[in-house]
């Protein structure tokens, strides 16, 4: 039995530079850290910070449950509350990146054992996908910072919340034809 | 045509085949990334739309997009990830290369796969590439010998930001049997008592080498060209005495008998003695197993390698008889094959190590003149009494003591010097009754098997008949 002709050999040593997996473990921790340091920033009172800074750690010792999603969903709503400035200050572009990266890098400390070797090739397209998405935001925001200020029509708002919901059915009916 | 009970059964035997897929991971599911950017971003921009707040729609939207953009990839068709045989018999130096088939199919983007980690046994640790088809080539982890598995391609693959993930699985072991290295020895280690008509060693017989055996009257059937004429002449040739003839010895083979002890391997470390059980070891390097010294076993098998090579390079006939079990025999041969044969059986020996109450050498398993090199920790008098026995019976044996040096005693214990003490004066006794009944003994070390050889041939030189001179 022998692998079709076409297919490439690839040797172990051209695999490239590896890291230990706990390393993502470390980008978790600085990314919870960071968005932390957002909120106090921002205004959180230590109370707030502490609790933030314990979901944090909850993140980094089990990536897999639900911690990443309640750190990210409570600094977004948390902003919220202690934000005053713009809508596009610096501390909400950064609560963009930060919880998108958090979700990432989450995602990927969930698969892999902290004792194994991640190479780093296998970065790069979750990488530029990453970019991509984060370029299409800041394009948003752009445009939301051009916009005209006042009341939308209740219409154009309905719409937009049926079609938030309607992602979310896309998002269902993808996972139901699995 | 398929009837309704083929149908009925083979729809059961599908959902059967699903069913275990399922329980050993064999299929994509959704991961809890999945469930956070679903939750997390569509109740963001739900909450950010609905409230008018275009920072909290901002921080969800990112979230919501990279769970759509994961979904669009539906990571699908059939996942290859296997080991393409290898050889199941190989050298320690060559035949290291392993080679892995990936075929993750379509979008996966991260395969996580157990690999061999040089320098090290067993299956090795997991490795996170990036997903594809390829065919991966990799060597084997350890520089050991023995018998054990060598790859077994556990792996995971995971889809675009790790939404979607399949398995883990455990994948398919390859197992390999990598035979004992031979380290290389000096020529003719080899004592003085050899056996046949032809070969590269003096026999007792006398023959047609260039050896002097000694030196007799003329008798009929002797050749003219043999005779001594300063041996004649000095004896009185031709008026009184006789005329003198030297004689030759004969070239001969040998046969040697490589006596394996089984029955205990050990450490340096006293404290290990009682509670490792090293015969259960996967593959064991000789020159330091993962983080300890060679245990005695390791040494008694390279040594024996080394040994068998030495003097199968030369023509002889070498066996091997393992003291533990005795089925384990294999009869003295000669030739590049025995020494294959050879090798295979120690790496049986060496697994099935330990299991023996007591150690036998039966007088039916060495051939008459042939020496017997006792392999062993000489930690029991048993042994020790066998090799006694066995040059009683006319062999040379030559005891070969395999023991890690220095003995280290075991700190735990405040009775742990007193031991250490007692074992070394118990094996100096039993070495010394070694010496006293005849049969040398020789330590070998591992990286400095010249010097074992050296001094064995040392110890059988000494051993040479002397020269018979006619009329004493």
């Amino acid at each position: 039995m022998s692998a079709p002709p076409d297919v490439p050999t690839v040797a172990f040593e051209d695999l490239g530079v590896a890291v230990p997996g706990w390393v993502l473990g470390l980008a978790v921790a600085a990314v919870s850290a960071a968005i932390v340091a957002v909120l106090r920033a921002e205004g959180a009172p230590i109370a707030v910070q502490v609790v933030f800074g314990l979901v944090g750690a909850s993140s980094v010792i089990s990536p897999s449950s639900a911690a990443p999603a309640a750190l990210g969903g409570a600094a977004a709503l948390a902003s919220t509350v202690y934000h005053t400035g713009g809508v596009l200050a610096p501390a909400v572009l950064a609560l963009v990146v930060l919880v998108h990266l958090l979700h990432v890098s989450a995602g990927l400390a969930a698969i892999v054992p902290r004792g194994a070797r991640l190479h780093l090739s296998v970065l790069r397209r979750p990488l530029r996908r990453f970019l991509a998405i984060q370029a299409a935001v800041f394009t948003l925001a752009g445009v939301a910072a051009v916009a005209p200020v006042g009341r939308n029509p209740v219409l154009l708002e309905v719409f937009a919340v049926l079609g938030v919901a309607g992602l979310a059915v896309v998002a269902m009916v993808q996972l139901r034809r699995r | 045509m398929a009837t309704p009970i083929d149908v009925a059964l083979s729809g059961r035997a599908q959902r059967l085949r699903m069913a275990l897929r399922r329980r050993t991971g064999e299929h994509w599911e959704p991961t809890d990334a999945l469930r956070r950017g679903l939750l997390v971003g569509v109740g963001l921009v739900a909450f950010g739309a609905l409230w008018h707040r275009l920072d909290v729609l901002l921080i969800g939207a990112p979230l919501l997009l990279a769970t759509l953009v994961g979904l669009t990839g539906r990571p699908s068709g059939p996942v290859v990830v296997r080991p393409l045989p290898a050889p199941r018999l190989v050298d320690v130096v060559h035949d290291r290369q392993l080679s892995v088939e990936v075929d993750c199919g379509g979008v996966a983007e991260v395969l996580a796969l157990r690999l061999p980690q040089p320098g090290r046994g067993g299956a090795g640790r997991v490795h996170v590439l990036p997903a594809g088809r390829f065919r991966l080539t990799c060597s084997r982890g350890s520089d050991g010998w023995g018998e054990a598995i060598v790859l077994r391609t556990d792996h995971l693959l995971a889809g675009r930001d790790c939404l979607m993930v399949y398995g883990p699985v455990v994948g398919a072991a390859t197992r390999q049997v990598v035979l004992p290295p031979v380290d290389p020895l000096p020529a003719g280690p080899l004592p003085p008592r050899a056996a046949g008509l032809v070969g590269a060693h003096r026999s007792r017989r006398p023959g047609d080498s260039t050896e002097l055996r000694a030196i007799r009257p003329f008798a009929p059937g002797d050749r003219l060209r043999r005779v001594d004429w300063r041996v004649s002449l000095r004896a009185g040739f031709p008026h009184s005495g006789a005329l003198h003839v030297r004689e030759r010895h004969a070239d001969a083979d040998a046969d040697v008998v490589l006596a394996l002890d089984t029955g205990v391997d050990v450490g340096a470390a006293l404290g290990d003695w009682a509670s490792v059980t090293p015969s259960g070891r996967a593959f064991r390097t000789g020159s330091g197993h993962r983080s300890g010294p060679a245990s005695s076993l390791d040494t008694a098998v390279r040594a024996a390698a080394s040994l068998a090579a030495s003097y199968l390079q030369q023509g002889d006939r070498v066996g091997l008889a393992d003291l533990g079990r005795p089925q384990l025999y294999l009869k003295p041969g000669s030739g590049v094959r025995q020494l294959l044969r050879l090798r295979h059986r120690l790496v049986l020996c060496a697994r099935s190590a330990g299991w023996s109450p007591r150690p036998v050498l039966a007088q039916q398993l060495v051939p008459a003149g042939a020496m017997v090199a006792v392999l062993s920790p000489f930690l029991d008098d048993a042994v020790a009494q066998l090799a006694v026995v066995a040059a009683r019976r006319g062999n040379l044996v030559v005891a070969i003591d395999v023991l890690p040096q220095p003995l280290v005693a075991d700190p735990e214990t405040p009775w742990g010097e007193a031991v250490l003490a007692l074992v070394r004066a118990e094996r100096r006794a039993r070495l010394d009754g070694l010496a006293s009944h005849g049969v040398p003994v020789l330590r070998w070390t591992l990286g400095e098997p010249a010097t074992a050889a050296a001094t064995l041939h040392r110890l059988t030189s000494g051993r040479r008949p002397r020269l018979i001179r006619a009329g004493r």
